[in-house]
């Protein structure tokens, strides 16, 4: 069964999206793997304290994209493929990246400094 | 459905006449969880009172198409934070009244409701803390077997990690045909648990909208409600204006 | 069967409703217009019989009062309970809105009649027992008269002078 211990919620962003950002960062990180059950639309909908409708479009649009599949008596299991993982990595990373990029370049920043400075911090950051 | 078309309610006093409801016409489908909200005054109770036939009106609300009357009045059950529990009653004797008059009363969801907030069986109501009487009141109403369950501010007085409690448990328990007209003034609070959100404002109903459209706008509730208020502070502005430019 | 009789009773009540108090008072004031009645209406009997008594041996044909003037106000304590009773019925009413306001549960139930019976009934109930009593009294008072008073010292027409005595207006000329 997915885990929803560690969700958080945050002000700003809509909640189905934080369903679905918690599903991804789950994918990515390897903590939840193929064929593992989804928790029920209403147990969710309990358990986060959000409208049973929000759950339900947090899971249909993760069913387009082919993440999850229902099937009948409404139980949804996470489908997941080396390239379907290998895709939610690299949408997450890009997003993550594309925020400190955009983050960087707006205090005037070169490439060449970030770079560096990428560099030192991820240094100091595997010490 | 509660279909409510061009109901209008006046209250009357001494001293005049005092327009409480003016022409709401509002559709509450089945399996909605809807937020009634509105400054003091607004109308919110006696929306709720008129719906349950506690108030005359004009105006016709309708039950999946008949006239309230009572032989479908048990599908509407009311928790108000004036209560309306006996309180020199024992929960369990209201169980027994309840499911005498009831016959759709949730006994099991009773007992575990009663289990889950750990009220007492056997002491008589009206002896119960603030919140624990809040409590008891709503759980009575969502064990009724009612098909629409109006709520009218019931959390006055409880705490909020109790009053989050009561949503998450509301929506574990919630069946596909069970419908919760939440009356309150708790806009934050209650974004994430309703479906959608009726704004009442001096008697007229200035803003409906499910919460899929407003997230679809990118607005919080809290926007929501601050741009329908300041749309109707704009007209009176420029009312006043006009009014004063007539004057000169 | 006293437990039967109880739940019974709190039918007729508001529920939670504790009566046992006023319902024992009722009955003290009942035991009282008892005994009132019977101290008013053996007084004047006896009184009148001595008369009675002391006047056959004259030739003046008396006649015995008519049982409604003996009565006198023998049964105005059952009627004064009567109306306490009745006084009951806004006192139940308002505990529709002491300590909550059940009486919004109450309108909204499916039972016709429950709200009223539940408000109304014991009263009701009560007072419609007073005046049984009353009445009880009325007839056993009655066979006593007659079998203390000779049938021919008995005045004719009992029935409408009680009537006249009880709600005529012509007794006030």
């Amino acid at each position: 069964m997915v885990s929803f211990e560690s969700f958080v919620q945050t002000d700003g962003a809509p909640i189905y999206l934080q369903i679905i950002r918690h599903i991804k960062q789950g994918i990515a990180a390897g903590t939840v793997s193929d064929g593992e059950e989804m928790p029920s639309r209403r147990v969710l909908s309990a358990l986060l304290g959000v409208n049973p409708n929000t759950v339900q479009k947090a899971y249909r649009l993760l069913e387009e994209e082919g993440l999850i599949t229902s099937h009948s008596g409404a139980k949804s299991y996470l489908s997941l493929t080396e390239e379907k993982v290998a895709a939610v990595r690299t949408e997450l990373m890009e997003g993550v990246v594309r925020t400190l990029v955009g983050a960087v370049k707006g205090m005037g920043v070169s490439r060449e400094e970030a770079l560096s400075l990428l560099e030192k911090l991820w240094d100091e950051e595997v010490r | 459905m509660i279909e409510i078309k061009n109901l209008t309610k006046y209250y009357y006093s001494a001293t005049g006449g005092k327009r409480a409801l003016g022409d709401v016409s509002l559709q509450l489908p089945r399996g909605e969880i809807v937020g009634l909200f509105g400054e003091n005054g607004a109308g919110k109770t006696t929306l709720l009172k008129c719906i349950l036939g506690l108030l005359n009106y004009k105006g016709s609300v309708t039950l999946d198409g008949q006239p309230v009357n009572r032989k479908n009045i048990h599908l509407l059950s009311f928790a108000t934070c004036e209560h309306s529990f006996f309180p020199t009653m024992t929960a369990k004797e209201h169980a027994n009244f309840y499911e005498m008059h009831f016959p759709a009363f949730r006994r099991k969801r009773f007992e575990a409701l009663m289990d889950f907030f750990e009220l007492p069986a056997g002491r008589a109501v009206g002896q119960l803390s603030t919140g624990q009487k809040n409590q008891f009141e709503v759980i009575l109403a969502l064990c009724q077997g009612a098909d629409y369950i109006l709520m009218d501010e019931p959390f006055a007085g409880n705490d909020v990690f109790n009053r989050e409690d009561f949503y998450k448990v509301l929506l574990g328990i919630l069946e596909e045909n069970e419908t919760v007209i939440l009356s309150t003034h708790l806009l934050e609070e209650v974004e994430n648990f309703i479906g959608r959100a009726v704004l009442l404002h001096k008697g007229c109903i200035v803003g409906d909208c499910t919460m899929e459209q407003l997230e679809e706008q990118g607005k919080d509730l809290m926007t929501f409600v601050k741009e329908t208020y300041q749309y109707r502070a704009d007209r009176v502005i420029r009312a006043l204006g006009e009014l004063g430019g007539k004057d000169r | 069967m006293k437990r039967n009789f109880r739940e019974w009773r709190q039918q007729l009540l508001p529920p939670g409703y504790d009566a046992s108090v006023e319902v024992g008072w009722l009955a003290l004031g009942g035991v009282i217009a008892f005994i009132y009645s019977l101290c008013v209406f053996a007084g004047e009997l006896g009184k009148q019989l001595r008369w009675l008594d002391r006047v056959e041996k004259q030739p003046v044909p008396w006649m015995m009062p008519y049982y409604g003037e003996i009565l006198g106000t023998a049964l105005w304590g059952f009627v004064i309970l009567a109306i306490l009773a009745l006084l009951l019925i806004p006192v139940h009413g308002a505990y529709w809105y002491q300590g909550s306001r059940s009486i919004y549960l109450m309108r909204r139930l499916p039972q016709r009649g429950e709200l009223l019976r539940r408000t109304a009934g014991l009263p009701l109930l009560l007072a419609a027992a007073a005046l049984a009593a009353a009445l009880l009294l009325l007839l056993l008072y009655y066979a006593i008269y007659c079998g203390c008073v000779p049938a021919e010292r008995q005045p004719d027409g009992q029935w409408a002078e009680l009537l006249r005595i009880w709600f005529g207006k012509e007794r006030y000329f």
